[in-house]
């Protein structure tokens, strides 16, 4: 069989092959460790990391941390999303509130987390505050998406209002969900690592980043970012993948 | 019988309906004929109840009581042909067996058993408006709403969704209000038609095509018939 330049497996091989060259001679090229250091070094530190004892405590700490402000936002996001895409008074009610967070700069909501929160809670809240409005918002535009003809078809056969919900809007409003959900699990991961960088709660990548950067640990800065991309990453896959499952029959059928 | 009295509606001014009155028979098939953008879905509306109307009243109908068969067929595209019908008859035939017995003699009506496990995007535009057909006739419904059913289908099409619609009409009678500019359509499936037109729209003809009892062939006189309504029409 004969093996394509444009198969995409092969393309992105290329593609991190070519960007991790990039950065080596870059590294080669600067040479000071302590701006840009070189793969290597980072694969070195990243080994190291990995053997560390307390490794699988700040991973599961972190990860718990992300999972829980995506649960409360998803939770939050498509319950008053749904309410909000089905009355438009409703949405009226909470759109201004929920264009103020996402206005907000995210180290503003850090900040004064600090003060109102203990260290631990801090990266939960910003989470919260960060992944509600992705979450709100495609849910509003989902919901407000599904073909209105079925909704008044439904609704002239007395079909009960939960039963619309689950077999109208929810496939309806599936695409644009799943797009969000994804979308804000993977903020999630930065917004929380950004957040335990200053809030400093024990067993944190976060906190780590934050002794590297003091310490001037540039490997080990990097090391723990390449960390927290892998993490994210295998959870935003596992999240496509449980969705792809749990809504294999619901989504509209582009044919 | 179904009586709409003195109905006024106006759209920005534009009265297109002022003082209308219709009366329509109880189980029979009554067709309402007339030019595009005279009325005939407002009207069918105001009848279902969809469209409230400024003065005027419905009688003789509850609301309850209706199936509809839109232009489009208007089917869930993430539930298979079956799930299609079960949407809509849940409440009304909450025992899982009796519920099953129901949608499959209505697919076998209009020729879709073979279909039971396929989804929307798997038919074709013929077999969705039967299943469109199935749906309103499995509907525990007195009175079946049809607007403009057979639009959009080419002859071939047209015609096998118009036997699956006389299949299932022989085996269960319903009221039935249809509209549409197709004078064939009318003339194949009425029992009574009415020619709207002019605005605001008036029944400017009605016409009685009668049939033999529980046959769908009409008795005499097509030509003649199809002659005045086409005069009226025009």
């Amino acid at each position: 069989m004969k093996t394509s330049i444009t198969n995409p497996r092969i393309t992105g091989v290329l593609g991190v092959l070519l960007w991790v060259g990039l950065w080596h001679f870059a590294a080669l090229a600067i040479n000071e460790p302590l701006y840009l250091p070189r793969p290597l070094e980072v694969l070195e530190r990243l080994v190291t990391i990995l053997g560390e004892k307390d490794l699988p405590i700040i991973l599961a700490a972190s990860t718990l941390r992300v999972l829980t402000a995506f649960a409360f936002s998803t939770l939050l996001g498509v319950g008053l999303g749904t309410l909000c895409g089905l009355h438009p008074t409703l949405e009226n009610l909470f759109k201004p509130l929920v264009s103020l967070i996402r206005a907000t700069p995210v180290i503003s909501i850090i900040i004064l987390a600090i003060v109102w929160l203990s260290s631990s809670n801090v990266p939960i809240f910003t989470g919260i505050l960060m992944c509600f409005p992705i979450i709100w918002v495609s849910t509003v535009k989902g919901i407000q998406s599904t073909d209105p003809l079925l909704v008044e078809m439904a609704n002239l056969y007395q079909v009960s209002s939960l039963r619309i919900l689950h077999k109208v809007y929810l496939p309806g409003a599936l695409p644009a969900l799943k797009a969000g959900l994804v979308s804000a699990l993977g903020l999630g991961f930065k917004v929380i690592a950004a957040s335990e960088v200053l809030s400093l709660p024990r067993f944190a990548i976060g906190s780590l980043l934050h002794d590297a950067k003091v310490y001037l640990e540039i490997a080990d800065l990097v090391a723990w970012t390449l960390i927290i991309i892998a993490l994210s990453a295998v959870f935003e896959g596992l999240l496509e993948k449980s969705l792809a499952l749990l809504t294999r029959s619901k989504e509209v059928n582009p044919l | 019988m179904i009586c709409l009295k003195n109905i006024n509606l106006a759209y920005d001014d534009t009265p297109i309906f002022e003082d209308f009155n219709l009366s329509l028979n109880h189980n029979e098939i009554s067709g309402i004929l007339g030019a595009s953008g005279i009325g005939k879905t407002t009207l069918i509306n105001i009848i279902a109840g969809i469209t409230p109307v400024q003065k005027g009243t419905v009688h003789g109908l509850d609301h309850q009581e209706l199936s509809y068969i839109f232009q489009e067929p208007r089917l869930l595209p993430t539930e298979t042909v079956y799930d299609n019908l079960s949407f809509v008859l849940h409440k009304h035939y909450p025992d899982p067996r009796k519920r099953r017995e129901v949608i499959l003699r209505n697919l076998d009506l209009v020729g879709l058993l073979d279909a039971l496990n396929r989804y929307p995007f798997e038919l074709s535009g013929g077999m969705k408006q039967r299943l469109s057909i199935a749906r309103a006739f499995a509907f525990p419904s007195r009175v079946l709403i049809m607007d403009e059913p057979f639009k959009g289908l080419d002859v071939k099409l047209k015609s096998t969704v118009m036997e699956a619609f006389k299949r299932s009409y022989q085996a269960m009678h319903k009221t039935v209000v249809f509209v549409t500019h197709d004078l064939d359509e009318v003339l194949d499936l009425s029992d009574r038609v009415f020619v709207l037109g002019s605005r605001p729209a008036k029944v400017l003809a009605t016409e009685v095509i009668l049939r033999e009892p529980g046959h769908r062939t009409p008795l005499e006189n097509m030509d003649k018939k199809r002659a005045s309504l086409l005069k009226s029409l025009l």
